[in-house]
């Protein structure tokens, strides 16, 4: 699969969630052959996300986050991508009041192997607000208003697929997270995934104003032209696509031949040595 | 016949196997060296110099290792050297981002961290570069084409002017030069039996292959080969960073459930 994304051209190729850990020592996790083989044929980045925190081995061997990630990029990823770790990295560095511990793994992670070797997964969620002066996250003004008519969104921090909302704007962690060591932002968003849609321009424009890492914009891509939309309504540094092309309705190609017919400026790659 | 083989200094800071696949990919085999007094750096008739994270770390692990005299002995042979990312970075005096440590000082040149004010840093992504000395004539260095893009990930670069790029040029250096947002950067130097690049060959697609073959091959100089897919019609618009727009394909299990139910 990722050897066909990166032969369609795919500038880089991104896995989350392969492998849960909960029967399997770490050093055995399927996730660490799947990115052995793909290295092996993909020349471009290659992230890895899901699992990337302490953990117990079933014989009770505590491995670190830190050596979590080792053990993926000796398999040969580019960068990890950090996902409730990174709500709890945040949440602890409130609570210390606003003070970094050192320990978190985007801490140690980063101070190994550089800033670029970290992506932080984030799922936001929006919420409306009418009075912007009852809000104590950044807020935007929106185009699209709430149900009771509500002009101004913020978003909240999710876990687990949106299912736990934490009480943390989705600016606020993100800046935090730079601080911490923070080389990149996945930015999906609750509302638009699996939607097909497009992606949520006002988020994008939102955490982009909040960081200077480079923002990848995710989820809602549903059509080659929302590619060319969010590149033409936000500052996005890259946008992804998940379920379009696993689904096989479109090919990475599609998206960047509409891409460039529509004046984007994108790589095409050789197509032979 | 057995294959060719190619020596790569290993400080043990980061990942190499990308790099190790790059090179197997092109059919030759990599043996590794984690100090400089293993006698397999001697017998090395391709040496390669790959970096990635910290600068200081990196070069204080170089020199720990004992690698410093043994491959400056290594470049007075003349045999071929090819750095990458902070192993390009080594060949210079110093870096902003360890202030305390020296580099080899092949270029009289700090490093510095590009400014944020107008653009992302880390610089991540494509991009593209030009060798002005030859592309004048349709030609390039090491296949490192103008209309092809290059995988780049630092915050670190060697940030120059024009009168700098002038300076390293009558040197003897011949540089191939990056832009990102505004600021000029040395996106690859070579001098005689010396090679290097900021950007990662080994994660720039084919186009990236190409030059780690081109440098194997120790094919210098060429003319340009046009790639003809990137032939338009289309206005292309210019990004303010001079980066491409990025799409990453993403392999999520938890889609692949959700669609095999279906």
């Amino acid at each position: 699969m990722a050897e066909k994304y990166y032969k369609q051209g795919a500038d880089e190729v991104t896995f989350l969630n392969i492998t849960s850990f909960r029967n399997s020592p770490i050093r055995d996790a399927p996730m660490l052959d799947v990115l052995k083989l793909a290295a092996k044929t993909c020349f471009v980045p290659l992230t890895v996300g899901g699992g990337i925190k302490d953990v117990v081995d079933p014989d009770g061997t505590k491995v670190s986050a830190l050596e979590v990630a080792s053990l993926y990029f000796r398999a040969g990823a580019d960068k990890v991508s950090i996902g409730s770790d990174a709500v709890n990295a945040a949440e602890s560095y409130i609570a210390n009041g606003n003070a970094a511990s050192g320990t978190t793994p985007i801490e140690t992670i980063s101070k190994a192997y550089g800033v670029q070797a970290v992506v932080i997964s984030v799922d936001p969620k929006r919420f409306y607000v009418s009075d912007p002066k009852q809000c104590k996250y950044n807020l935007i003004e929106t185009k699209v208003p709430g149900p009771q008519g509500e002009k101004y969104c913020y978003y909240k921090v999710t876990s687990q697929g949106g299912r736990k909302v934490h009480d943390l704007g989705a600016f606020e962690l993100c800046q935090i997270c730079e601080k911490l060591g923070a080389g990149e932002v996945l930015l999906n968003c609750i509302d638009k995934d699996g939607s097909n849609s497009g992606y949520d321009f006002e988020l994008i424009n939102q955490i982009k104003s909040a960081v200077s890492i480079p923002v990848i914009a995710s989820s809602g891509a549903g059509k080659p032209v929302h590619f060319e939309e969010v590149f033409k309504n936000t500052k996005a540094d890259a946008a992804l696509g998940a379920g379009m092309f696993h689904r096989g309705e479109y090919t990475v190609k599609d998206v960047k031949t509409y891409m460039r017919e529509h004046g984007l400026l994108v790589r095409i790659d050789d197509t032979q040595l | 016949m057995a294959k060719e083989i190619v020596h790569i200094i290993d400080v043990e800071s980061g990942n190499l196997r990308s790099l190790q696949n790059a090179i197997e990919y092109l059919g030759y085999e990599v043996t590794f060296i984690k100090d400089g007094s293993d006698p397999a750096l001697q017998e090395a008739s391709k040496l390669i110099l790959p970096g990635v994270g910290n600068f200081g770390h990196f070069v204080k692990q170089f020199r720990q290792r004992n690698f410093v005299e043994p491959v400056q002995e290594y470049i007075k042979t003349g045999k071929p050297l090819f750095g990458i990312c902070v192993g390009l970075q080594t060949f210079f005096s110093g870096s902003e981002e360890s202030k305390d440590v020296d580099g080899l000082g092949l270029i009289d040149l700090q490093l510095s961290k590009f400014d944020d004010s107008d653009k992302s840093v880390p610089h991540i992504g494509w991009n593209s570069l030009s060798v002005p000395k030859y592309n004048k004539d349709g030609k390039t260095l090491y296949s490192m084409y103008p209309d092809s893009y290059y995988y780049f990930v630092h915050s670190y670069a060697a940030v120059v002017s024009d009168s700098q790029i002038a300076k390293i040029e009558s040197q003897g250096w011949d540089l191939a030069i990056g832009q990102y947002a505004s600021e000029k950067f040395l996106a690859a130097i070579s001098k005689d039996n010396i090679f290097a690049t900021q950007f990662h060959p080994e994660k720039s697609g084919l186009a990236g292959l190409k030059i780690i073959q081109s440098f194997l091959k120790q094919d210098k100089v060429g003319f340009i080969k046009t790639n003809s897919s990137t032939k338009t019609d289309v206005k292309i618009e210019t990004t303010p960073t001079g980066l491409t727009r990025r799409v990453i394909a993403c392999l999520d299990r938890n889609q692949k459930e959700e669609t095999s139910e279906t």
